[in-house]
């Protein structure tokens, strides 16, 4: 019974949502409310899991101070609800965001800009190879000065900026395309929900539902029309 | 006759065709071929070239919105490293730092699908694999977690503390893991802490951000990615743990097709108008 109930309260939660794709209505809206807010509700309650587990527990058995000193600068964030004191809260901000700042940049300047910058021999074991690191170097290249705007693009500075500019198309045209089969993947992913099992029913009375509408909102726009 | 439709009602046209196409292959199965990227065949094999009693950190970070796409080849994975904790006495180290879904949805795959069809059979929690839960921090947490995990997650999903689990008394930081794993959107972040520690790191990922993993695996730090979807559905057929992924290819093929018509024909349309009002 509950199985059946899961699957009728999916494909209704799917289609309430898919609805938008026709108009904006107040089924899209009931919908998107229950996912934000039944969404939040799990983050809030794990968050205060994973603090009682990760940090309040080992600091009540260990009495580790570090666990103390990081409780008390989380404690300060509360501060943002008194208006009087709300700068307080702006202390454990800054340091959460420079001690964020400082473990990306560490990442990021040895492996993330060196180790990326670095280029080894054109010729690979394979032809393929070896012709993938010229495009790519020489694209680098292209692309690099194609942002150079302290001078004029003309003469063999405007041919190399406008190959970069083609580069740029060629990549951001691979990006759209990979962008398309994740965003495709998450419809077809609802799918099979909605064309077996209850599932099924509940598209047919949704399938009905919008054919009415559609009519009746067609015979408004021609009387208005007359 | 001619039929004039609004923008608004072409838009719907769009829609409804789009949806109606990729429900068609879940109702008439078309089962187009799918060959094997070499790039899927080196994910696979970095999986099973872990050496006997090995140890293999896997961070999900799917999500439930990714769930649809990658959630699939998750499962897959799930059971490949649990058959090899099986057969090759490998240790799971499971893990989730971006959001809090990761942990449930590692728990829901374990629960329903890993202990039901006997691939924890003979293996134990806490002896064979361990779930850390959500470890917020994301780039902070996953710096921790090579650096030392008992630090990173003093407890884990259950709220036991990590020395009590027979399985974490010898495991402490990248030294002791044989392959760094993860699934999700992301790709620097993981990138930035877990490459260069000479260890082999691969990731399950979606087709949205796969161009972001390029640099890293040409130049050698990533190991190996499942390209989405469709590398899940090849893992899928590699590993014969079949799934969602694999059923869902023709849906995919259809949509391509159809998205590749919708940027021709506006294409073509806009060149013609073009000549015919240069000519007039």
């Amino acid at each position: 019974m509950i199985e059946v109930f899961t699957e009728i309260l999916t494909a209704t939660l799917i289609i309430m949502v898919w609805s938008f794709l026709y108009r904006e209505n107040i089924f899209y809206r009931i919908a998107e409310h229950i996912a934000v807010g039944s969404f939040f509700g799990y983050t809030l309650y794990m968050g205060i899991r994973a603090l009682y587990d990760k940090t309040f527990t080992p600091l009540i058995n260990t009495g580790n101070p570090a666990l103390a000193i990081v409780t008390f600068f989380g404690m300060l964030m509360w501060l943002r609800l008194i208006p009087k004191i709300r700068w307080i809260s702006r202390i454990p901000i800054a340091l959460l965001a420079g001690i964020s700042m400082g473990i990306s940049v560490r990442g990021a300047i040895s492996k993330q800009i060196i180790a990326q910058a670095k280029m080894g021999s054109w010729i690979a074991e394979d032809i393929m190879t070896s012709i993938n690191n010229i495009i790519v170097s020489v694209f680098t290249v292209c692309v690099l000065l194609y942002f150079v705007y302290s001078r004029e693009h003309t003469g063999p500075l405007g041919v190399i900026a406008k190959i970069g500019r083609y580069a740029m198309m060629i990549a951001f045209g691979a990006i759209l395309g990979t962008f398309l089969m994740g965003n495709t993947a998450f419809s077809i992913g609802q799918i099979p929900k909605l064309v077996s099992g209850y599932g099924m029913y509940v598209s047919i009375i949704a399938i009905v539902l919008i054919v009415i509408d559609f009519w009746k909102q067609r015979g408004k726009e021609k009387k208005e029309v007359s | 006759m001619t039929i004039k439709l609004s923008l608004l009602d072409q838009d719907r046209l769009i829609f409804l065709i789009y949806i109606i196409l990729i429900a068609l292959p879940f109702i008439y199965v078309v089962g187009l071929p799918l060959p094997i990227s070499d790039l899927t065949k080196t994910f696979y094999n970095t999986i099973e070239s872990v050496p006997e009693g090995g140890v293999i950190l896997w961070v999900t970070d799917i999500g439930f919105a990714l769930w649809t796409e990658i959630g699939s080849g998750e499962i897959a994975i799930y059971k490949h490293l649990f058959t090899l904790a099986r057969t090759k006495n490998v240790k799971l180290i499971f893990a989730s730092t971006y959001g809090p879904d990761g942990a449930y949805l590692t728990d829901m795959i374990i629960k329903k699908y890993i202990i039901p069809e006997g691939f924890a059979e003979g293996l134990t929690y806490g002896e064979n694999w361990v779930q850390l839960g959500w470890l917020p921090g994301w780039e902070a947490s996953l710096a921790a977690l090579v650096r030392d995990i008992h630090k990173a997650a003093p407890t884990d999903y259950f709220g036991t503390p990590l020395g009590q689990l027979p399985m974490m008394k010898n495991i402490r930081s990248v030294d002791d893991l044989d392959l760094l794993g993860w699934s999700g959107y992301y790709v620097d972040e993981y990138a930035r802490q877990w490459t260069g520690w000479g260890k082999p790191v691969i990731v399950n990922l979606s087709a949205t951000t796969v161009a972001m993993a390029k640099p890293w695996f040409v130049k050698g730090l990533i190991t190996a990615y499942l390209n989405g979807q469709r590398g899940n559905a090849e893992y899928e057929a590699l590993t014969g743990y079949k799934g969602f992924a694999t059923s869902a290819m023709d849906a995919q093929s259809l949509a391509h097709l159809y998205a590749i018509i919708l940027l021709l024909i506006p294409n073509i349309h806009y060149i013609w108008t073009r000549k015919i009002k240069g000519r007039s």
